[in-house]
Formats: C-alpha cells, sequence, structure tokens
C-alpha cells in the first residue's frame, strides 16, 4: 500500500515533500487546478523522484461546451503524459446550473442525467486521452440513494475507474441516504482510495465532507476491517486528504495514526 | 440527521456556504457586519438571484457596487473594504485554474478605487504561493474592467476587458 498525501496549492507543497522525506507519505496527489498554469518540469523539480498522482476537481467536464473541453484537453493531455502520473481522477458532480455557480458543489441526478453522464465521461476520457477514475461523492440529498448502482453502470459501459472515498461513502450513510455496503461488488476492484474528516453541521446536524479534521475513529476502523478482508496483490494507493488547517505537525500526527492502524510501516509500499 | 422538510435544510446550507464565500475572506467587511447585525447577505443574495448574476468570480465586484449605492453602506465603506473585496474577487478567480490554464495573472480595476489596480500572479515556482499585488494606475478610472497577462510577472500591452 502507498501512502499519499494531497498537494493542494504550491503553498502546501513543503509540507508535502517534508513529510516524503520523513518517509510518513510516499506519493503526492497533486490538485490539478491549482497546479496547471505551471509548465511540468517545474512540478517535478519541486518533488524530485516522488510518485505522483493526479486529481482534476473543477474540470467541469459535464458543463463545458466540448469545444471548450476540447481546448482543455489539448493542454492537458501533454501536461499529464509528461507527469506520468500513477492514477488520474476527475469528478463527477455540477458545479453551476442554468448557468449560475451554485452556493456549493452538487450531486448529480443519475436518473435524469444518466446518459448526458456517460457520453461526456466516453468523450472526456478519449480528448485526454488516459485511463480516468471517478470519485464517489458524499450525499447529503436523496439523490445519492442512486449513486453506487450508477457508478456501477458507468464504469462497466465507459471502462473507467473507482477512486473510492471512505469518508465520502460513510458521508452518506451517516446522513441516511445510502449505506457504504452498497459500494460493496466496486469497492473489491478498486485499488486507489481517499480517507478525510468531515464535520457534522450545527443546525441540520448532516456530515459535510470538510477535510478539516483528523479522519474519523470509525471511518479508520472500517476502512482497517476492509483492506484486512481484502487483501490484494495488486498495489493500492490511499491518500489522506487535508485541505483547510494545513499543520504539518497535525498531518504528521494524523499519518503516523492511520499507519498504524492499518498496519502500514513507513516507506512500506 | 436533522428533522423538517429537506428543501429547508438545504436551502439553509446553501446560505451558509454562500456566506462563508462571501465574507471568509473579507476580514473588515465580516467585522462590520458583525457590529452592525446587519443584513448584507439576505439583502445581497435577494438582489444577486433577481439579476441573475452568474455567482463566478466577479460575485465580490458586484457586492462592492451593490455596497456603494445603498445608503446605509456607502458611507462605511472604507479603501480597506473596498481592496479586500478587490482581492477576493482576483482570490476567488485564482482558484478556478482550469478555466483559464494559460494565463499567468490578472488586475481589476473598480470605479470605487480609480486610481488603483488589484492584481493577483499565480504561482512561478510549484513551492511558492500566488502573490497579490496592487499597482498605481497612470490615470484614475471610473469604470469596472480587468486584465489578463499571459506572461509571468509582466504588464505589457495591457487589453482591458469590462468587468460587468
Amino acid at each position: 500500500m502507498l501512502m499519499g498525501v494531497n498537494g493542494l496549492s504550491p503553498l502546501t507543497l513543503p509540507l508535502v515533500r517534508q513529510l516524503i522525506e520523513e518517509g510518513l507519505a510516499d506519493f503526492c496527489e497533486v490538485m490539478a487546478d491549482n497546479f496547471i498554469h505551471l509548465p511540468p518540469e517545474k512540478i517535478r523539480s519541486a518533488l524530485p523522484d516522488v510518485p505522483l498522482a493526479l486529481h482534476i476537481v473543477a474540470s467541469r467536464f459535464l458543463e463545458k461546451s466540448f469545444a471548450e473541453l476540447k481546448q482543455l484537453a489539448a493542454y492537458l493531455r501533454p501536461w499529464i503524459h509528461a507527469l506520468k502520473p500513477i492514477y488520474v481522477s476527475d469528478h463527477l458532480v455540477r458545479f453551476t446550473e442554468h448557468g449560475s455557480y451554485l452556493p456549493f458543489i452538487a450531486e448529480l441526478d443519475y436518473d435524469r442525467e444518466g446518459e448526458h453522464i456517460k457520453k461526456r465521461v466516453r468523450e472526456w476520457k478519449n480528448l485526454l486521452d488516459v485511463s480516468l477514475l471517478f470519485e464517489n461523492h458524499a450525499s447529503v440529498t436523496p439523490r445519492g440513494k442512486q449513486q453506487a448502482v450508477f457508478f456501477e453502470r458507468l464504469l462497466q459501459e465507459t471502462h473507467s475507474d473507482l477512486l473510492f472515498d471512505f469518508s465520502n461513502a460513510y458521508i452518506a450513510e451517516y446522513n441516511q441516504i445510502a449505506p457504504v455496503t452498497q459500494w460493496q461488488p466496486l469497492m473489491r476492484h478498486a485499488r486507489h482510495f481517499h480517507v478525510a474528516g468531515f464535520k457534522i453541521e450545527p443546525v441540520s446536524k448532516l456530515a459535510i465532507d470538510t477535510h478539516d479534521a483528523p479522519v474519523e475513529k470509525i471511518v479508520l476502523d472500517r476502512m482497517s476491517a476492509y483492506f484486512q478482508a481484502v487483501p490484494s496483490q495488486a498495489i493500492r494507493t490511499l491518500v489522506v486528504e487535508t485541505d483547510a488547517n494545513v499543520q504539518l505537525d497535525h498531518w504528521r500526527q494524523e499519518l503516523r495514526r492511520i499507519r498504524k492502524v492499518l498496519g502500514i510501516s513507513k516507506g512500506a509500499a | 440527521m436533522g428533522q423538517g422538510p429537506h428543501e429547508e435544510i438545504m436551502a439553509g446550507l446553501a446560505k451558509q456556504s454562500m456566506r462563508h464565500k462571501l465574507f471568509h475572506s473579507t476580514p473588515q467587511l465580516d467585522a462590520l457586519l458583525q457590529t452592525a447585525q446587519s443584513s448584507i447577505p439576505d439583502a445581497f443574495l435577494a438582489y444577486a438571484a433577481n439579476q441573475r448574476l452568474t455567482m463566478n468570480w466577479t460575485t465580490h465586484i458586484h457586492l462592492l457596487n451593490w455596497l456603494c449605492r445603498e445608503p446605509v453602506w456607502q458611507p462605511r465603506m472604507t479603501s480597506g473594504m473596498i481592496r479586500e473585496l478587490l482581492m477576493a474577487a482576483v482570490i476567488r478567480w485564482s482558484l478556478t485554474g482550469l478555466d483559464h490554464v494559460t494565463v499567468k495573472g490578472i488586475m481589476v480595476v473598480s470605479r470605487h478605487l480609480p486610481s488603483e489596480a488589484v492584481g493577483l500572479w499565480k504561482s512561478m515556482e510549484a513551492d511558492k504561493g500566488s502573490k497579490v499585488v496592487f499597482l498605481r494606475l497612470p490615470e484614475a478610472c471610473n469604470e469596472d474592467k480587468y486584465a489578463l497577462s499571459y506572461t509571468d510577472n509582466c504588464w505589457k500591452d495591457v487589453i482591458w476587458q469590462p468587468l460587468l
């Protein structure tokens, strides 16, 4: 198992480098949005010899026109190829509605938008000329009830893969949208994983994917039980995501805690 | 999970998220809001909905113009708060990197800060952050506009575009 940390922006990259030098992280999952303006060699020189993965957050590939998408892909394709990432991932979410940005990223209406999503996934993959992973959403609305079933069909029909976020699945369960067990058929095939902290919003009591708190013990325990129950010969990766309140000591402590629970020794690939 | 109609819960979350987006990077304005017990968020969001604003990176500039039109708020707007709102706009712009992959920097000018531009240079190294800059304009400006640079740290042959 390779354990990674997310390279959210150039500002946090020195911390990422430190964690890798200390052997607490094995690779960096770079958020493409915040590095895309830099030539790949600048990223490489900041993280020499470090395995990289690429996480695309706001490509808005489901919302942009095909011409816009083609233009973006023409820029991204050589950039991705130059960095030789372990994987490239994106999100199946909605940022805008009727041309206006939503207050927060919204889950898709899988029933209504299903065919469009599948078509766009195929187009985006072809334009980028890479295999893509899609991350499961931290559901707060009833739309999430259909998510796992839709992902199963989508991944099969588009030959894409799952980036399974344990905490997002737990959030959907906590919010009484869908149990984590709905993901079991897909999890067995997943090789790349995410985990992060979340918060309970005090008024609605909904769990919200905030990436600003330690990973909940229950999530960690269930993740550990899963990895023990489904051993894999293939290389697996797990990224511990921290987006807000990024402090080296906290991050270090968190990685040590997760390594201990999962029984992963430092630098053990 | 909380009780009550789902729509109500989601509307509450949306309002909370919008409020955070509007004020988390404008501490001076946020402080004014706290002391005044004001209804800026609700009133501005109603205006934004009515005007069908896209709520993209220009939202803080719309907010600035709205505040400067409101008789209650106009006298309380300081140059510090105006600068803060323009900074919030360029920072928000910088977070949508996949919408302008070849652009290196942006500067915006507001009619409410006529002799100054607020700009942002994207990071030039993978381990150094982006940089907010303030530029003195050669002559006072009385419109809202922005310019993009496709070269690191270089404002040459500036092409202004109307902002709103």
